[in-house]
């Protein structure tokens, strides 16, 4: 087993560029979408990453790198001090084994003419986990363990609810026993009633089960009930990396201090500013020279425009990548 | 790499199993399974309420019976077959339906019951039902041919894009473009005089094979279009990517997960090709490239029916018919299995 103090997953300078391509025999290329941009990112064994931005910023490209659904434009990517970014197919699927994915919307990623002991079966199967006779076996626990009933094998997705579907994508997941799940978003579809159940689900398999989370959403008040440490993502850079709490009381980028504000507060008595952004998101196809943010940035200044801030430490395991840090302590 | 088979995995019990309805007896040893209605059985409880799409199905079942079990039986009462002469039921004109001619033997006396199908002696009624076989025969498995090769291309095309889409595209654009008919025409007239001989150890008739082979060539690249469309548009569903992440192969997304959401299309544009295929078979022989001559087949008789259309009319019906029907029941059937096999439609 590895070093618990080196990361179980660790990304330098992960690039994702889709093509945009025109013509019709020949198809050349005329355009990039600049999803994911030089990111780095370390994940600790058992602790619980938030990723957090707005829609269209690279979270989802990104954990889908991480886990080689999309082969990288450059960067490279170890899991356990091995360098997976340039596998093969054939060469990952032992890989599949360690990480895992739970998918955003729990009624696309379950198969509609698979029954649920054949889809949560599935991972087994294709790995050679278990004699046949064990696959249903544990099919069973897995769906007790995610608390379904185990006689709901045999029924079809179509049959649950969106909670109970989404705790069936955990349970597929969990059924190779990885050791990084990458959670991509995985309570954005449900209901708030049906989010805290979830959630609460995957801290308790993390805790029995000493697994490593990354964690996207949109969600700010999700991730932080959640998350050891959080990175905000902006147009497919990471601009802040903290410790959750940290993060919370004292933001020092800009966006993560708008981002911040709109998360709603269960008290009407509390006053607050209240930080609208202008614009919407410039188009990852023409980034914006500089600082990526500052079109939108109240605090940008000349130097915004022209260079690029580099993502730095201002406090303990605090980063930032901001010409104009906000809340410093000196 | 580090293992993690080993580790225990399955610790504790059922953390937050707050929202399972069914509460109340949760063993893992001995579950009884809640059985689910499945696909197939919603859909065959749609179709078994629409009566149209009914009676094509057993028109289908009762013209096959006919055809494969009738031939036989009708021949040994008879005591003749399709290919029988009889030299005195030959005359100046096919003999009338319905007439007692004296058998070739010279005993009295066989019953023609639709008469000959021309001065020969040949029995319309027996060439129908033989006639039948071998259309049934040359459109299912033109189809069958035909549509697994579309089926095969349409999914690879789809699914991998790229190259390979672009050169099956190509193809199936090429394919298209050529004028049909004239193409199986010449087919016929070429290679299929020699593929004629083939019968498959005289389990078809003579030109059964040929014909398999020039319809489903040309039938292939509908299926291979539709199929490729639906791939398209299934291979971005997240899970198609859900078994990508737990390790599938590409030869196993495509059967496990994509094909059954292929079944009812192909299902649905099988059943009405077969009917275009069997009017394709009838024209094919009625213009002498099909079934060779001296085979009974429906576009054989129609050809030979031909001669005598001022006098004895009926001649062209009664094959007419046979068309008409077969492909009737087809088209029925076909439509009332897209309906079923929509899962929007209500149950």
């Amino acid at each position: 087993m590895s070093d618990p103090a080196a990361p179980l997953m660790r990304a330098r300078g992960v690039r994702k560029y889709f093509p945009i391509k025109r013509g019709v025999v020949f198809q050349r290329e005329v355009a990039r979408v600049h999803a994911v941009d030089d990111v780095d990112l370390d994940l600790m064994p058992g602790e619980t990453v938030g990723l957090v931005g707005e829609s269209g910023c690279g979270k989802s490209t990104f954990g889908r790198c991480l886990i080689r659904l999309h082969d990288l434009t450059d960067g490279t990517i170890e899991f356990d001090g091995q360098d997976i970014s340039t596998l093969d197919r054939k060469q990952m699927r032992p890989l599949r084994r360690e990480i895992q994915m739970v998918f955003q919307d729990p009624y696309a990623s379950l198969n509609p003419r698979k029954r649920v002991g054949t889809i949560i079966g599935d991972p087994l199967r294709i790995h050679g986990v278990g004699a046949r006779g064990d696959v249903n076996k544990r099919v069973q626990e897995l769906l007790e363990l995610v608390g379904l009933s185990p006689e709901h094998y045999n029924r079809y997705p179509h049959e649950f609810s969106g909670g109970q579907r989404q705790r069936i994508g955990v349970a597929r997941a969990l059924a190779l026993s990885p050791r990084l799940i990458i959670a991509d978003e995985p309570v954005s579809a449900l209901d708030v009633s049906i989010q805290a159940q979830v959630v609460n689900l995957l801290s308790d398999l993390q805790d029995d089960l000493g697994l490593t989370y990354l964690f996207i959403a949109h969600d700010l008040s999700v991730v932080r009930h959640v998350s050891d440490r959080i990175a905000v993502m902006y147009l497919g850079k990471i601009v802040e990396l903290a410790p959750a709490e940290e993060l919370y009381d004292r933001p020092i980028h800009p966006y993560s201090e708008a981002l911040l504000s709109a998360v709603p507060v269960p008290d009407p008595d509390v006053e607050r500013e209240r930080i609208v952004l202008q614009g919407d998101v410039p188009s990852p196809i023409t980034p914006p020279s500089g600082c990526r943010f500052h079109p939108r940035c109240r605090y940008a200044t000349d130097i915004c425009t022209t260079t690029e801030p580099p993502l730095v430490k201002h406090a303990e395991q605090h980063l930032a990548a901001c010409h104009h840090p906000l809340n410093l302590r000196s | 790499m580090a293992t993690s088979s080993e580790r225990p995995i399955l610790s504790g019990a059922a953390p937050g199993a707050a929202d399972v309805g069914v509460g109340g007896g949760i063993s893992a040893g001995e579950p009884t399974a809640v059985k689910a209605r499945g696909f197939w059985e919603q859909a065959w409880r749609r179709f078994r309420r629409d009566r149209v799409a009914l009676v094509g199905g057993v028109a289908i079942i009762v013209m096959i019976l006919v055809a494969f079990v009738g031939t036989p039986i009708a021949n040994h009462l008879l005591g003749r077959t399709a290919y029988s002469l009889n030299t005195n039921a030959q005359g100046f004109e096919p003999a009338l339906p319905w007439s007692h001619t004296p058998t070739a033997a010279g005993t009295c006396c066989t019953l023609y019951v639709l008469g000959t199908s021309d001065t020969a002696g040949h029995d319309e009624l027996l060439g129908m039902m033989a006639g039948a076989q071998i259309s049934f025969e040359v459109a299912i498995l033109a189809t069958i041919v035909g549509v697994a090769m579309g089926v095969l291309l349409g999914m690879i095309a789809g699914y991998y894009g790229g190259v390979v889409d672009m050169l099956v595209s190509r193809a199936t654009e090429l394919v298209m473009a050529l004028p049909l008919l004239l193409f199986a025409i010449a087919f016929s007239f070429t290679v299929g005089q020699r593929l004629n001989t083939y019968t498959i150890f005289g389990l078809f008739a003579p030109g059964v094979v040929t014909l398999v082979i020039v319809i489903s060539v040309f039938s292939w690249f509908y299926p291979a279009r539709i199929i490729r469309a639906q791939v398209l548009s299934l291979r971005e569903k997240e899970f198609v990517e859900a078994a990508r992440m737990v390790g599938a192969s590409n030869g196993r997304i495509l059967r496990s997960h994509l094909l059954p959401h292929l079944t009812g299309t192909i299902i649905v544009y099988s059943t009405l090709l077969v009917a275009t295929n069997i009017l394709f078979e009838a024209g094919l022989s009625y213009l002498g490239v099909g079934i060779p001559q001296g085979e009974p087949s429906w576009g054989n008789l129609i050809n030979s029916a031909v001669n005598y259309y001022t006098t004895i009319p009926w001649l062209m019906v009664w094959p007419g018919l046979g068309i008409l029907f077969a492909t009737l029941a087809f088209n029925l059937l076909g439509d009332g299995l897209r309906d079923a096999l929509d899962p929007r439609g209500t149950l």
